[in-house]
């Protein structure tokens, strides 16, 4: 058995139908199949190679899927730009940090507004009225956004150079600032220790309630996402092996074959 | 037909000389991923060196060796005291690094030399009268390039494949920090490619002098050629080159004459235009490895 | 080699440069170093130059001194002191007919050519500085502009304020749509490729001799009419070069600090996450382009007022490549650096030249990679390090003056293009 349906009455806010993604002859994910409900927060986890940052990418259109398709209320993302999926409201982290180092850190947070701010080219060069009252309304938006994550220190800073955790908090509020409906968070705990783990989980709940986000988390520290996840989809070498709450998925022989005695 | 044949002979001898400095530009581009935009002058600033030494009074087969020597010095030269400090800034210090080197060279050429052309000697013991086979004049000079093309690919080929030290060049630019661990020096085998670079870059100038006349601006178009020729071949792929060259060469003799629009003048064009389009079609070129990307 | 290196302004070379280049000024009255073979000519002009960068970074230094008491009130009097500090800017170039005279070599003219140029690295600031997009090929944008208006006067008789407009057009999309295929090519890739546009430019002037002229060029002498200041045509044309160009600047800063600057310097810093938080990248890169165009072609089409006269051999690739290292001098990163970049290729190529007709390009040769290894932002890069490091030391000093950052942390306005290898993208 092991293959637990969803179905938990909420309505969905990303509709993942499957997918199939092949890198070259490697399969990366097979015909992965989930649901994302508006709200709450969905765990996604697997071992090495699971191909969970796939997923990620697949969804903000980085890479091209073979088949499957990839809805986001009504709109199909795989027929979008890259550039074209934060402006429906999706925003991400990256695993390996993906700030612009020689900007500060202010610039960086302000950079994640670029979806949600309409100046264009030659009304900036002139700088047209409206554009100066965006930009004031865009200072208001990282103003919030940096008292939040408590980075005022460092907003005059370049990026480069910070410490590791800090840069994480970067990211987090370059993503946020866009208010987005779906926040997609890549490895967040990844290089920070056990307090700022537990610090971590508090945070994310607390974005959630904030900002009224759904919230996609990858992660590897299997007790931040058993913590804090509404629901848990495991994928194993591209295949979803398993779904539902943190305690089902818990007790899932198939994911205890998986992970072979790893998890906390 | 005859015609065609013998453009495609004139076409092929300059394509040699296009593929000896594409060759300078890959062997330099394959260890440190730089496009040396100064490889033409440095070549044209040892041309001047062996002109120099012709006219004091040298043999042609004493002169040239010695400038090899020194065109190989140069070019380890440059790369310990120019290149090296810049070799981790970013793509542009180092694309400017080497304009430097370029309007150096340029400059100085012109301010010893001064603009007025040299004239540059065939080869002693190459003559000038051409042989007649059929409809066909074959030159003999145009053979002399070919055979000192083929001589110096067959002994890079040696060096690369078959001996301590080409195994240490290959290493030192394919696995830098790898190399380092096993003991390699890499900051000296990365200058030893641009010696190697600079003193193939040399042959062509020399090469190429007699053909067209000797003055410090002569080897610019035949350095877009060879951009030409080896981003055909692939920046990469040093046989690459070679055949980029040749492909250019002809390329360049068969559409300035087939092409009416083209003609003598605008040659260039097609250069340009060979340019943009394998970067547009194949970016790596016909023998370059294609790179994927992971993002 | 380690020498060089240490040659840092973090340890203040400025001062003991200007002591040598002092003494060199000094010794010329018994010295005769014109008699010393090969580098002799060389000397004077390399201190003159050197003295210059010493006394504009001392000069930052004391500034930064005696302004303390204004500046430590907080960013809006910072604000204010660099908006005094444009405005001289401006005064210098408005009362220019005042004093050109006094500076060495300097004359309406050439400062009408060397704001000419300004407005070209401007636009390379925009397109390589921020956006990291290398150009070689803004000369032929440039010549577009200069045969817009030759074009517009020989077949049509078009009056040059039209051509004025219609250039930065054409040069414009030509350059949004150059930006296609750049999008293809990265770093020393897209060099090459933009280099070779330049090579093409003359021959290709040259083969459409029906239009252009041919070798001989669109001869303009005296047939551009001006509506006032006839008598005095220098005058009229640096008036009107530098208000366009004043036009420019602020175009080009609005741009810079805005969403659309920013952006770029994303997708210079990093495609992948630029493209993940909404940035057109494809469009971006094409919109600098096309801006970096604009300003060429609309600087080509003011020479050839200024000039009066457009030939093919004007337009050579070192025209190209001197406009980049223009920029690159001045600093590529800094709006401001365009001014240092236009005047350093107006005037010292004009002082050099008089030691030998090609010393000029050796010299700046030189000069080049010696900036490359000592000031890698360019002049205007190292003065507003000079004043960060001033300030911040400053400020270091005064006790109890609650500075907790890190010591070694460098305010940033306008950003420093940082070393990026490769990859860095997201797994």
């Amino acid at each position: 058995m092991g293959r637990l349906t969803s179905s938990n009455g909420s309505q969905a806010i990303l509709s993942v139908r499957n997918i199939t993604l092949r890198f070259g002859g490697l399969v990366a994910l097979d015909g992965v199949s989930f649901d994302v409900p508006t709200g709450r927060i969905l765990g996604l986890i697997g071992p090495n190679g699971a191909g969970k940052t796939t997923m990620f990418n697949a969804i903000t259109r980085l890479y091209r899927p073979q088949s499957g398709e990839i809805w986001f209320g009504t709109t199909n993302i795989l027929a979008l730009a890259p550039h074209e999926v934060p402006r429906l409201g999706i925003s991400r982290t990256f695993q390996n940090l993906a700030l612009f180092p020689s900007m500060t850190v202010r610039d960086n947070i302000r950079v994640g507004l670029h979806a949600r701010t309409k100046a264009d080219v030659f009304s900036q060069a002139l700088r047209l009225p409206w554009v100066g009252r965006e930009e004031r309304r865009t200072e208001e938006t990282v103003d919030e956004v940096i008292d939040y994550l408590g980075l005022r220190p460092f907003e005059r800073h370049p990026a480069a150079g910070l410490p590791f955790g800090t840069l994480k908090r970067i990211e987090l509020a370059r993503a946020l600032v866009a208010r987005p409906k779906l926040l997609l968070l890549d490895e967040p705990a990844g290089g920070l220790n056990h307090e700022e783990v537990s610090a971590l989980g508090a945070l994310i709940r607390d974005i959630r309630e904030r900002y009224d986000v759904t919230i996609l988390l990858v992660e590897h520290h299997m007790g931040l996402v058993m913590s804090i996840s509404d629901r848990v989809v495991v994928l194993d070498f591209g295949k979803k092996i398993a779904e539902g709450t943190p305690d089902e998925v818990r007790r899932d022989p198939e994911v205890i074959r998986a992970y072979l005695g790893v998890g906390e | 037909m005859t015609e065609f044949i013998q453009l495609v002979l004139a076409g092929t001898a300059n394509g040699c000389i296009y593929g000896l400095l594409a060759l300078a530009l890959v062997l330099i581009y394959r260890s440190t991923h730089i496009i040396n935009f100064g490889q033409g002058e440095m070549a044209m600033f040892s041309t001047y060196i062996c002109w120099s030494f012709l006219n004091a009074g040298m043999g042609y087969w004493l002169a040239v060796p010695l400038t090899l020597i020194l065109a190989f010095a140069a070019g380890i030269a440059v790369q310990r005291v120019l290149i090296r400090p810049v070799q981790n800034a970013p793509e542009l210090t180092i694309v400017i690094v080497t304009l430097g080197l370029y309007l150096f060279f340029n400059s100085l050429a012109l301010w010893i030399y001064s603009g007025v052309p040299k004239p540059f000697p065939l080869p002693t013991g190459i003559r000038q009268a051409s042989w007649q086979v059929g409809d066909i004049f074959i030159i003999p000079y145009h053979l002399f390039i070919f055979a000192v093309l083929i001589t110096l690919m067959a002994a890079l080929y040696l060096l690369f494949q078959r001996t301590k030290l080409g195994l240490g060049l290959r290493a030192a630019a394919a696995q830098p920090a790898s190399s380092r661990l096993v003991g390699i020096n890499v900051n000296w085998m990365l200058a030893l490619g641009w010696g190697i670079a600079a003193a193939a870059g040399a042959i062509a100038g020399i090469l190429s002098a007699p053909v067209v006349q000797l003055e410090p601006n002569f080897m610019a178009t035949i350095l877009i050629f060879s951009f030409a020729s080896a981003t055909l071949g692939g920046f990469d792929s040093p046989p690459g080159a070679v055949v980029g060259g040749i492909a250019i060469g002809n390329i360049v003799a068969l559409g300035g004459r087939y092409i009416e629009f083209i003609g003598t003048q605008l040659d260039i064009v097609l250069a340009l235009v060979v340019i943009v389009t394998v970067l547009l079609i194949r970016p790596a070129g016909l023998f370059g490895r294609q790179v994927v990307q992971r993002v | 080699m380690e020498l060089l290196r240490s040659l840092d302004y973090r340890r203040n070379w400025f001062l003991p440069l200007l002591v040598v280049a002092g003494l060199v000024w000094l010794s010329a009255r018994w010295v005769d170093y014109g008699a010393i073979p090969a580098v002799g000519d060389l000397i004077e002009p390399f201190a003159g130059m050197a003295a210059l960068l010493s006394i504009l970074a001392i000069a930052t230094v004391v500034a930064a001194y005696l302004l303390r008491p204004v500046l430590d009130r907080g960013p809006q009097a910072e604000r204010a002191l660099r908006w005094v500090g444009y405005g001289l800017i401006v005064a210098f170039f408005a009362f220019m007919p005042l004093y050109v005279e006094l500076i060495p070599h300097a004359s309406m003219l050439k400062m009408t050519v060397a704001i000419q140029f300004m407005i070209v690295i401007v636009g390379l600031n925009l397109l390589t500085g921020f956006g990291g997009q290398i150009s070689l090929g803004q000369g032929a944008f440039f010549a577009i502009g200069g045969y817009t208006l030759a074009i517009g006067f020989r077949e049509w008789d078009l009056p040059w304020g039209w051509s004025l407009l219609i250039a930065p057009l054409i040069a414009g999309v030509l350059g949004f749509l150059i930006g296609i295929p750049a999008l293809r090519f990265k770093g020393p890739y897209l060099a090459l490729a933009t280099l070779s546009l330049a090579v093409t430019i003359t021959p290709l002037a040259k083969k459409f001799e029906e239009f252009t002229g041919g070798v001989q060029g669109v001869v303009m002498f005296g047939k551009l009419g001006v509506p006032f200041w006839q008598d005095n045509l220098d005058r009229f044309f640096y008036y009107t070069t530098a208000l366009i160009a004043l036009l420019v600047f602020i175009l080009a800063a609005n741009l810079r600090r805005g969403r659309f600057g920013r952006a770029l310097v994303a997708i210079r810093d990093n495609e992948v996450a630029a493209s993940a938080m909404g940035v057109n990248v494809a469009l971006y890169k094409m919109t600098a382009f096309g801006i970096a165009g604009a300003f060429a072609g609309l600087a080509g089409a003011l020479n050839g007022v200024v000039i009066q006269f457009v030939s093919p051999d004007q337009y050579s690739v070192l025209l190209s490549i001197r406009f980049l290292v223009g920029a690159v001098i001045g600093g590529i990163a800094t709006i401001n650096g365009a001014i240092i970049g236009g005047l350093f290729q107006q005037f010292v190529p004009d002082v050099t030249v008089s030691i030998n007709k090609s010393a000029p390009d050796a010299i700046q040769a030189i000069i080049l990679i010696v900036v490359m290894y000592t000031m890698r932002y360019g002049v205007a890069g190292f003065l507003q390090e000079t004043w960060r490091y001033a300030r911040s030391g400053l400020r270091l000093r005064k006790p109890g003056a609650g500075v907790t950052v890190v010591e070694t942390v460098v305010v940033v306005e306008e950003e420093v293009v940082i070393v990026r290898q490769d990859g860095g993208g997201a797994g």
